[in-house]
């Protein structure tokens, strides 16, 4: 098995900084674990891109692979992970780098949020300490005055009431909304361009959920963030994302823009996925919900075929020869619906893998 | 042992029967759990989990509890089958005529119940747990798990009476007979879910208690677990008690719902019309959070917000601290639910 280091490519055309460009591309990423079992394919070939200002959703179910791309972006995977393709920051290879300089950028190009926040609070840290920390990690010479003014302005910012005497606080007394609140706060300390949010609200209730996404699209707006928000909930990354990814067993099976991919979902998968949710004001006793039989594959067995064949409602044996390629597909986009048009210009079409023609509606 | 006697009077209760449909009957139970337990906790301290809540489970219906954490929908459930001891107030069964085994009352006072009455409650009211993996006993095999709860049953059964039972109620989970010699670690959290509710039926209960028993579940298994629930209810005749943090969820399953928030009932509507419209400020906070990609995300509605803990005696209303019609009076007096409308109940004192 190739190494890490082996596998990673000198950046792309120059190393030099590109700033009009996407601030993050991902080619062809696959990463595996080394398991007792074998190795765990965790993600197969993933491109992804972001653009300035916009909000990559990417959505999947357990096991799909959507945190362990986060994490590779981030830097994160230890020595022994098996890590192919290229990540991009700003045209540089991020997998090219040493520890030193990937530790560089963390924070300050790419930053990440994740869904426990209490969890990522040094218990005996106050506030204001973990903010000076972190301020200091880039910036050795900053003040103490000049560390607590930035940190009051960056709360400020995420709404937090009463800025100034959060600072004296410890993360066991504020509330898991506000921690959330604050863990944006230092992600954004040191001005990243690209913020990853992991299942941010997934341990928040509803309505938290929703004064925390709020934010975030707030702040994505705001300071030109390319947000990337990663989540299990269909609704939620309809709400924030301008983009979707439609992840499955490592593989992105399905990719457009968000409105595009709930109007006319083209990959089986994720047309199962919204049948299989209970849409509002539907009830059992009028309508059932569509059943994906039986349970995702096994990662350190990957079959060589569509990973979702064995579920898939249309599959044919053809499925299982080879991972389809991400295409337009077929099917004239917008054959069906498409005549009223459902406001604005032309969509344009998602990508999906699946070899039946004209799956459509 | 003779149940003779036990319980309450059954005079009482047929006037009850009669007037209503009820199965399980809450009346205003409120559950407080002192904090001064354990060696670092402070003294004197409460928190009122429940407080004074009623409501009617009928029977045959589906009754969605929903509410977000903190809210006493656990709490409230546990109480109900009295795995938790409530602190006041009074929770009643009126099991059907031919539930009832000689010499037991018509209406069962589960607050007051000895043990024998409430082995046979909580033989006919069964709770299964949200996390399947925590509540199987890893070293058992299926068998064992379905089984094993036959010595503590109530009402007795056969072994080879047993024996079909346990294959039937396998076949209606959509599990396979071959499956009973495996262990709970060999299979996924969906078939896991679906062998907690094979234990549940096992004994022919009359009631299920589900809490969130979908919510730690992907997507794809959620919907094949309330499908599986849709087919259990209709084919035992079930009644079941379904609490869940996620609205669109509770609505689509439940015949009813009972908004519960700090604590208390705040909106109780048949379920149709709370989707439709719903009454209670908190009601609405809950609709409006509710994410779903057809809409734009909320503006900033009630505001910065924290969920309601009561850890000093409640006054007032619990959603007065981030209500939008909040008054004087709120912060004073609990609004008692009153109807507004047929079976709509709404606790607030600025909604008619």
């Amino acid at each position: 098995m190739p190494s890490r280091e082996s596998l990673g490519r000198p950046g792309s055309p120059g190393s030099a900084v590109d700033r009009d460009g996407p601030p993050l591309v991902v080619r062809g990423l696959s990463v595996a674990f080394p398991t007792a079992g074998g190795l765990l394919r965790a993600v197969r070939g993933v491109d992804l891109t972001v653009q300035r200002g916009e909000c990559l959703g990417v959505v999947g179910e357990s096991g799909s692979g959507k945190s362990v791309t986060a994490a590779a972006a981030m830097g994160l995977l230890g020595r022994d992970v098996v890590v192919e393709g290229e990540i991009l920051l700003n045209g540089r290879n991020l997998l090219s780098m040493d520890k030193e300089e990937v530790r560089a950028l963390r924070g300050k190009v790419i930053s990440m949020i994740f869904q426990e926040p209490g969890r990522s609070f040094d218990p005996i840290y106050s506030m204001g300490k973990t903010f000076e920390e972190t301020f200091r990690a880039k910036n050795p010479s900053i003040s103490r005055d000049e560390a607590r003014s930035r940190a009051v302005r960056l709360l400020r910012e995420v709404h937090v009431p009463q800025a100034e005497e959060r600072l004296s606080s410890f993360p066991h007394q504020l509330s898991g909304g506000l921690l959330q609140r604050v863990m944006i706060a230092l992600a954004l300390a040191n001005d990243p361009e690209i913020l990853i949010a992991d299942e941010p609200t997934t341990a928040l209730d509803v309505t938290i959920q929703a004064q925390i996404v709020g934010l975030l699209a707030e702040l994505q707006k705001k300071r030109r963030l390319s947000l990337i928000f990663i989540t299990h909930d269909l609704g939620l990354v309809g709400q924030i994302a301008d983009r979707i990814q439609v992840m499955y067993a490592g593989l992105v099976l399905e990719t457009g823009e968000a409105a595009e991919v709930f109007r006319r979902p083209r990959s089986p998968y994720t047309r199962s996925l919204l049948s299989a949710l209970p849409a509002w004001g539907s009830h059992h006793s009028r309508d059932s919900l569509f059943t994906i039989k039986g349970s995702v594959p096994d990662p350190t067995h990957p079959e060589p075929g569509c990973p979702f064949a064995p579920r898939c409602y249309l599959a044919v044996d053809e499925c299982a020869r080879a991972i389809p390629p991400l295409s337009s597909g077929t099917a004239p986009p917008a054959d069906a619906a498409g005549a009223t048009g459902s406001g604005g210009a032309a969509a344009v079409p998602s990508l999906y893998r699946c070899i039946i023609p004209g799956v459509k509606e | 042992m003779s149940p003779q006697g036990r319980g309450d009077r059954a005079a009482d209760g047929l006037s009850d029967r009669a007037e209503s449909e009820a199965l399980i009957r809450v009346r205003d139970l409120t559950k407080v759990f002192n904090l001064e337990a354990g060696l670092f906790a402070s003294a004197g301290r409460h928190v009122w989990a429940v407080n004074g809540v009623s409501l009617d489970i009928r029977r045959g219906e589906t009754y969605g509890l929903v509410g977000e954490s903190g809210s006493g929908k656990t709490t409230l459930a546990r109480t109900i089958v009295q795995l938790v001891a409530h602190s006041a107030g009074g929770i009643t069964y009126l099991p059907a005529r031919e539930r009832l085994a000689e010499g037991f009352p018509e209406v069962w006072e589960i607050s007051r119940a000895d043990p024998l009455l409430l082995r046979y409650f909580r033989s006919d009211v069964k709770y299964v747990f949200q996390d399947p993996a925590a509540s199987l006993d890893p070293r058992m095999t299926i068998q064992r798990i379905l089984t094993s709860g036959v010595r503590y049953s109530p009402r007795p059964m056969g072994r080879e009476q047993l024996g079909r039972r346990v294959v039937e109620v396998m076949e209606a989970v959509g599990l396979r007979e071959s499956d009973l010699i495996r262990r709970p670690s060999e299979f996924s959290g969906g078939q896991r879910q679906r062998i907690s509710l094979a234990r549940a039926l096992v004994y022919e209960p009359v009631a299920l208690i589900c809490d969130e028993v979908v919510s730690a579940l992907d997507v794809s298994i959620q919907g094949q677990i309330l499908n599986l629930l849709v087919d259990l209810k209709r084919r035992f005749n079930l009644t079941i008690l379904f609490i869940a943090h996620d609205l669109t969820v509770v609505s689509y399953m439940a015949d009813r719902i009972g908004v519960l928030y700090g604590g208390s009932l705040m909106e109780e509507a048949p379920s149709a019309n709370l989707v439709g419209r719903p009454r209670h400020p908190y009601s609405q906070l809950l609709y409006n959070s509710v994410p779903r990609w057809d809409r734009p995300l909320p503006a900033r509605n009630g505001g910065l917000g924290t969920p309601f803990s009561a850890t000093s005696i409640p006054v007032g209303c619990p959603f007065a601290g981030r209500c939008p019609l909040v008054q004087e009076i709120c912060r004073k007096e609990k609004p008692p639910p009153r109807e507004i409308g047929p079976g709509h109940l709404v606790a607030c004192h600025f909604v008619s």
